[in-house]
């Protein structure tokens, strides 16, 4: 059969614009992430066909975020979603627990005793998982004049901060875009600026030294990082004090403590095609290097080894002990998180900062 | 093999190979409804004019003996892959109008794999091009406020000097 002339076309010219919606998502499903981020400039409805193309009462989604199966009637997935796209700052906590094939559950000890019985197969592990995550929302009149800093964190604002519950989701949260390539990512990059957060408590002086290891094992970054918080202390509380409870009326400041770096890998999806790094993981890693670099600050790396020294007596390797157990209990808050390319390597890596926020046995927080 | 006949929009009548109209779901199923057609009217096709119709007929016609498509059709690597095979891409060397109305049809008809072919086509035209150049391409009103473009470009900061 003969092609007709090109001009029998043209008497009801179709434009792209006649395409159904759903034609304009199957277009964009097949470009790689790159021009995906490019075509959100283009039009709304291409902005909305992309960032909407998995929930549509979604509003803040990128291209680089979940391809994932999860139940759109989630809600976590949106707020934790826009700690990245947004930098927010948010803290989180780990503890070891059970894993149940493969994804970590907090389950009661009851039930985990259960399913251990139950299937002695291997579908039951133990591992380290985040057993809480809150975020922290920017106060509207919170930046006075500080210099960009967030001064204010989950510790002192409470109703600034949304706990995410449906944790097991992080574990579905894609971090990498989307569509990625064995040739474009198979390692995240990190860099991370760790803050002290030195606390001063200004109307409430606590009673120092009841259990006797208060400061103990504080290091000379947190001590010196006391004089210049103590300095800013009268002139920036933020007025949100007023309404606060007495407890806990304290205006950190943060001081670098450490810089460093490292790589998560990515995991390779079943296909065998794509990689992805879930939220999870990478939370994990965050945690498991920062501690690290605590451990090592603090001299409580070698603790295991067989390397101990002779001088030590049972009571500091006590003390080291429980102050590693501290140190693992922390909450980690991430401050500034942001999405960079580097220039050598083109790989994405993020670039964030990381404060560690200890719990002292009078539960108040303590500098690292 | 047995022939049949299609009536275009513009009510011209084609006469095409019935296992060649089959590639269309639309029509499969049509004549599965009523039963023996080699006898009878040509089956109506009003969204799809005679040129267009011609198009996916010659389409069909070259892929008359291609394998039914995998059942898991979602698969990501389909999806993620723009490859075209040579005699598509020629057959797709139209103008504008006449590859969205191939899309429409094919998308009408329920020609799965001649609309992916489309939708690659599409897909290949936008890979590299900056949003402006897009617009240009597609004749597409940028419909942004200039508030709302820096949003856009602030949220996607990260992958800007790639």
């Amino acid at each position: 059969m003969e092609s007709p002339p090109q001009a029998m076309a043209t008497q009801c010219a179709a434009s792209i614009g006649d395409l159904p919606i759903e034609l304009h998502e199957q277009i964009l499903c097949y470009l790689p992430w790159q021009d995906q981020l490019n075509c959100e400039h283009v039009c709304k409805v291409w902005r909305e066909v992309i960032r909407g193309r998995y929930s549509s009462g979604r509003h803040s989604t990128a291209p680089w975020l979940p391809q994932q199966n999860y139940d759109l009637a989630f809600y976590a997935p949106l707020q934790i979603h826009s700690l990245l796209v947004d930098g927010k700052t948010f803290s989180f906590k780990c503890r070891d627990g059970y894993t149940l094939s493969g994804s970590p559950y907090d389950f009661s000890d009851f039930v985990i005793d259960t399913l251990v019985r139950n299937q002695a197969d291997g579908q039951v592990g133990f591992s380290q998982f985040i057993n809480s995550l809150e975020i922290t929302e920017k106060q509207a009149g919170a930046s006075n004049g500080e210099g960009g800093s967030q001064g204010s964190t989950a510790a002192v604002l409470p109703h600034g901060v949304i706990p995410i519950s449906n944790l097991s989701i992080l574990n579905d949260m894609v971090v990498l875009p989307a569509l990625v390539y064995e040739d474009e990512i198979f390692r995240f990059y990190c860099r991370y600026t760790r803050l002290a957060n030195a606390v001063v408590v200004v109307d409430k002086p606590i009673a120092v030294g009841t259990e006797g290891t208060e400061g103990e094992g504080e290091g000379g970054d947190a001590g010196s990082s006391q004089d210049s918080s103590q300095a800013s202390t009268d002139g920036s509380q933020p007025s949100a004090d007023t309404s606060q409870a007495p407890a806990d009326t304290s205006t950190p400041t943060r001081i670098s403590v450490s810089q460093g770096n490292f790589m998560c890998d990515v995991h390779k999806d079943t296909d065998e095609v794509y990689f992805r790094l879930t939220l999870g993981k990478l939370l994990l890693e965050i945690r498991r290097n920062i501690i690290g670099d605590v451990f090592r600050q603090e001299g409580l790396d070698i603790v295991e080894t067989e390397n101990v020294d002779p001088d030590e007596t049972v009571a500091q390797q006590v003390a080291k002990i429980e102050r590693r157990k501290t140190i693992e209990d922390a909450a980690i808050t991430i401050e500034n998180f942001n999405f960079v390319k580097s220039g050598d390597n083109q790989a994405l890596s993020a670039v964030f900062n990381a404060i560690v926020e200890m719990e002292a046995p009078q539960g108040e927080p303590v500098a690292t | 093999m047995a022939p049949m006949k299609l009536l275009s929009s513009d009510n011209v009548e084609i006469e095409v190979e019935k296992e060649v109209a089959e590639r269309s779901v639309l029509i499969k199923n049509m004549l599965e409804d009523v039963g023996d057609t080699t006898v009878g009217a040509p089956i109506p096709i009003p969204n799809v004019n005679e040129g267009v119709l011609r198009k996916v007929i010659e389409w069909c016609e070259h892929h008359r003996n291609d394998p039914p498509q995998p059942a898991d059709e979602d698969s990501d690597s389909r999806k993620k892959s723009t490859d075209i095979e040579e005699w598509d891409q020629k057959f797709m060397q139209v103008d504008q109008e006449m590859l969205f109305e191939i899309i429409l049809a094919a998308n009408y008809l329920d020609i799965k794999p001649l609309l992916d072919v489309g939708c690659k086509t599409v897909a290949n035209m936008i890979k590299g091009k900056s949003p402006e150049e897009i617009r240009k391409t597609f004749n597409i009103q940028n419909d942004f406020t200039p508030e709302e473009e820096d949003q856009i470009r602030r949220e996607n900061e990260w992958a800007e000097d790639r």
